[in-house]
């Protein structure tokens, strides 16, 4: 190589550098860009709220009643305080001269207007919208702990780092989760913070860095713990990768670095989920219930699917095929270039391949077995795709034998990322636009064009007619005194059937949903949302007949 | 001054005027092998392969010193690293690591100790320390000139992002709706149904009046702006019924007779009296705001809305959703 060209790829290995830290900061903004956090009811929010509302009346830092570990109480925790913060010299100095009887808002006026204050907020739309905010703070870390992996294994591949960012952040199935009052995509980043700190460990250069990487990823496991007990799992894999550092290798050794790894997951455990230490039997026993009433569910439940294969082939349906992108070949593209990353770690980085691999599988493998689908849970399975991802850019750049071949993988690739962002993009605004009006003209423009005859279910029929009778001949008659509907579909709006009827993460459910994007709808089928009373939903006849839809009773509308 | 420095490259500039183009040609040479030997250092040691790695981290300090005797050939270590512009602590810590180039490298994997593993870093953060301060000092006046430009166009646009950020509100303020009410209800000091529930764009949320008492609730807009007229839904609780909502309980709460006054510069330019009948569905009534002289072709310059709740069904008053159609 002539000086001129080392030069030169001196130069680009910096402009890469600067490139990929810039990419990150895109990917980043775009994931907040785009989200927005009025999304109207969602799952366990209610259940918070009131938390959160006894939390003030009775001015306890702990959950009244223990239903998750702690860190799920500190997005609201840090609102509430949020308020009380400017106000807070003053109440310390009401309660110093008062009796000395601490924290009560008798005997501060201050703190009882906060608290009257604060019962009008939390009963208000603002104060969740807020509390989304800080879930969403809390999730955006994950970028940064997936590019610096993939930095850690693969030093100076910062595009490559930057790409495996852009999978998990422009990912709609994670960052829709992120907007929501959720703690999974907190615990997603505290996952792959626990891997970053894994690849650390496994390519440690000094004692101290291997020590300090000891008390990171104990405390990086406190915090998933504090979150949900089924992050347990990730012991294991931490367990290996302390084992597996370098200058740490003695006996004596590898006790201290798990007595500094117990030590600080312990303590950061104890500090984030109080509760575990103030009613240890009580976390307990909402553990035990919690794991039986997840094996309990039967058939007719809307999350049921059949253990263990079912449930694992649902598992990888949706990560394989409709995480990556919500246009599946796109997702199965990206997807084979993490099969192909998982390969080149198999093969290349042995030790690495094993460790980190130990927790996906595990946790694939004890969620398998139980019957019920919940496809938060299956967030945190994303960064390691996504470090696969990155692994599998690298491995194909380096082995594709032309330079129009390595250019087309990069120009393919930025073009699926771009395209997810764009989606994101798209999704903001069809939630800020959507409105009962745009879902009825969205209905009507599709009575005007389809080619298919209608069951309509008799409240659609109503709010439709006029559209409906322009084109189709309706009525409810028995099915067996008129000719047969031609290539019928199902027409109705989603709340025209119990909601305990519907199936949830059903690939497919659904032909169409005429309602705004704030999720992936056939995958989470239950989602309230703001307009939910105004949504239609239009199936095959097959399919709504599996979910007992009572078709029925439903207007036949033939095409004229 | 650093940051003067940084963005006018003076210090730099002196230096590389000094430097003769063939010694400057093969100091270039030298830093980019050192980039590359420190490139592949790092991947060595990440994929396991530590006494390779170990290898080429010391390589590429070497290479970087090389590079640094082009700007002063005659001058000791410490006066070469003091004219490429290190600080004390950097050239104390480039020293070091210098020093310990001569220590015999170990021959296999399993004879890396820990003193190696900090060796492997000390060598590698002196080679990225001498070549960034380096590389301006090895640029000839057209380089410089670009290098120059480049940073002053960065300090801009970082200048000019920061700038438009704290300025955005200011010179592009978003039109905003602020929210107030007489009263509103509270009941056993849990549940509230606060006045912003009636401006959130969910049907599903909303204001309440403290049971038996009349009472306003008022819009106030920022900027002032046209408004033609309101589209109002009235309290309702439709949604009862729905299983899955734990925080919906029945109430019997809705508004019946209603004013609307407007308000322009602070005056009332407009009082319009409604009726709003229970709704069982989502229907919502639009009243139109024509002026004092009811034309029906809306205000200018509203900033203020109160509507004004008279009398109510049942056991109070409230709404669900306000929207000022503009």
């Amino acid at each position: 190589m002539t000086a001129a060209a080392q030069w030169s790829s001196a130069q680009s290995s910096s402009a890469q550098r600067g490139l990929g830290w810039a990419l990150l900061a895109v990917v980043a903004l775009t994931m907040v860009g785009t989200a927005d956090l009025d999304t109207g009811y969602n799952f366990d929010q209610q259940r918070i709220l009131q938390f959160h509302r006894d939390t003030v009346r009775e001015l306890r830092w702990t959950q009244p009643d223990h239903t998750w570990n702690g860190i799920v109480y500190l997005p609201g925790l840090a609102v509430s305080l949020g308020y009380l913060a400017p106000e807070l010299p003053q109440v310390i100095s009401e309660l110093a001269h008062g009796p000395r009887v601490p924290l009560s808002s008798a005997n501060s006026p201050t703190l009882a207007a906060w608290q009257e204050d604060m019962y009008r907020r939390i009963g208000s739309e603002r104060f969740k919208i807020e509390m989304r905010a800080v879930y969403l703070a809390f999730a955006l870390p994950v970028l940064l702990w997936i590019f610096l992996a993939v930095l850690r294994l693969y030093p100076g591949r910062y595009l490559a780092a930057a790409a495996a960012a852009g999978f998990i952040g422009l990912s709609w199935e994670f960052t829709m989760h992120t907007r929501w009052t959720e703690l999974d995509p907190t615990m997603t980043m505290f996952v792959a913070l626990a891997l970053y700190l894994m690849t650390c460990a496994l390519t440690a250069r000094t004692r101290g860095g291997g020590l300090a990487t000891a008390l990171g990823l104990g405390a990086a496991v406190g915090c998933v713990l504090g979150c949900k007990v089924s992050g347990v799992w990730l012991v294991v894999p931490a367990t290996i990768a302390l084992f597996q550092i370098r200058f740490w290798r003695g006996l004596r050794d590898r006790l201290t670095l798990m007595g500094a790894f117990w030590l600080a997951l312990l303590m950061v455990y104890g500090a984030v989920s109080p509760d575990s230490w103030i009613d240890p039997l009580g976390v307990l026993n909402h553990g035990f219930f919690q794991i039986a009433d997840y094996r309990s569910i039967g058939e007719e439940y809307p999350a049921y699917v059949s253990p263990p294969f079912g449930h694992f082939a649902r598992i990888c349906r949706w990560l394989f095929t409709v995480q990556p992108s919500s246009v599946p070949a796109f997702a199965v593209g990206l997807s084979l270039i993490s099969a192909v990353g998982a390969y080149a770690l198999v093969r290349s980085r042995r030790r690495a391949a094993l460790t980190l691999g130990v927790y996906p599988l595990m946790l694939m493998f004890f969620m398998s077995r139980l019957p019920l689908f919940q496809l938060r849970n299956y967030l945190q399975l994303i960064p390691f795709v996504a470090l696969a991802f990155g692994a599998g850019l690298i491995w194909l750049w380096a082995r594709l034998p032309r330079a129009w071949m390595r250019t087309a993988l990069a120009a393919a690739v930025t073009l699926v990322l771009a395209f997810n962002a764009g989606w994101l993009a798209h999704v903001q605004h069809s939630m800020q636009s959507t409105t009962r009006e745009t879902i009825h003209a969205e209905v009507r423009g599709y009575i005007e064009t389809t080619d298919h005859d209608l069951l309509v279910s008799p409240r659609a029929y109503t709010t439709m007619r006029e559209a409906l009778d322009a084109r189709f001949e309706c009525a409810r008659r028995p099915p067996s005194s008129e000719p047969a509907l031609e290539s019928p579909e199902v027409l109705m709006y989603y709340m025209d059937h119990s909601p305990w009827r519907w199936r949830i993460a059903v690939p497919g459910l659904a032909i169409r949903w005429f309602a705004p994007l704030e999720l992936d709808h056939d995958w989470l089928t239950l989602w309230k949302g703001k307009i939910e009373q105004h949504r239609f939903v239009l199936l095959t006849e097959e399919r709504a007949v599996d979910m007992t839809v009572p078709v029925h009773v439903f207007y036949r509308c033939h095409r004229r | 001054m650093r940051l003067v420095e940084h963005l006018r490259l003076g210090e730099a500039a002196a230096v590389a005027a000094s430097v003769d183009p063939v010694a400057r040609a093969s100091a270039r040479e030298g830093l980019a092998d050192s980039e590359a030997a420190s490139a592949s250092a790092e991947t060595l040691w990440a994929a396991g392969r530590v006494a390779l790695g170990l290898g080429r981290a010391l390589d590429g300090l070497r290479a970087a010193l090389d590079a640094a005797r082009a700007i002063s050939p005659d001058a000791t270590l410490e006066e070469r690293l003091a004219r490429a512009g290190l600080d004390a602590t950097a050239r104390a810590r480039v020293a070091a690591a210098a020093g310990a180039l001569e220590a015999p490298a170990p021959a296999s994997d399993g004879a890396v100790g820990a003193l190696h593993g900090a060796q492997f870093v000390a060598a590698q953060e002196a080679s990225d320390t001498l070549r960034r301060a380096l590389a301006p000092r090895l640029l000839d006046e057209v380089g410089l000139g670009r290098l120059r430009r480049a940073r002053l166009a960065t300090a801009l646009a970082v200048v000019v992002g920061v700038a438009l950020l704290a300025l955005w509100p200011t010179l592009f303020p978003a039109p905003r709706i602020d929210v107030r009410a007489s009263a509103y209800r509270v009941n056993d000091t849990v549940e509230t149904w606060p006045p912003e529930n009636a401006v959130d764009r969910d049907e599903t949320t909303y204001w309440h009046l403290p049971p038996g008492e009349a009472g306003w609730i008022e819009l106030e807009l920022t900027p002032p702006r046209h408004v033609s007229a309101l589209r109002i839904m009235n309290a309702h609780d439709n949604h009862v019924r729905d299983p899955h909502r734990a925080d919906r309980r029945p109430f019997h709460q809705a508004s019946r007779e209603i004013r609307v006054h407007a308000f322009a510069d602070g005056q009332r330019v407009a009082e319009v009296d409604a009726t709003l009948e229970p709704i069982t569905d989502w229907t919502r009534v639009t009243i139109p705001l024509g002026g004092a002289d009811g034309d029906g072709g809306g205000l200018d310059d509203v900033e203020r809305i109160r509507i004004e709740i008279r009398s109510f069904y049942e056991e109070g008053g409230g709404l669900a959703e306000i929207e000022v159609l503009e």
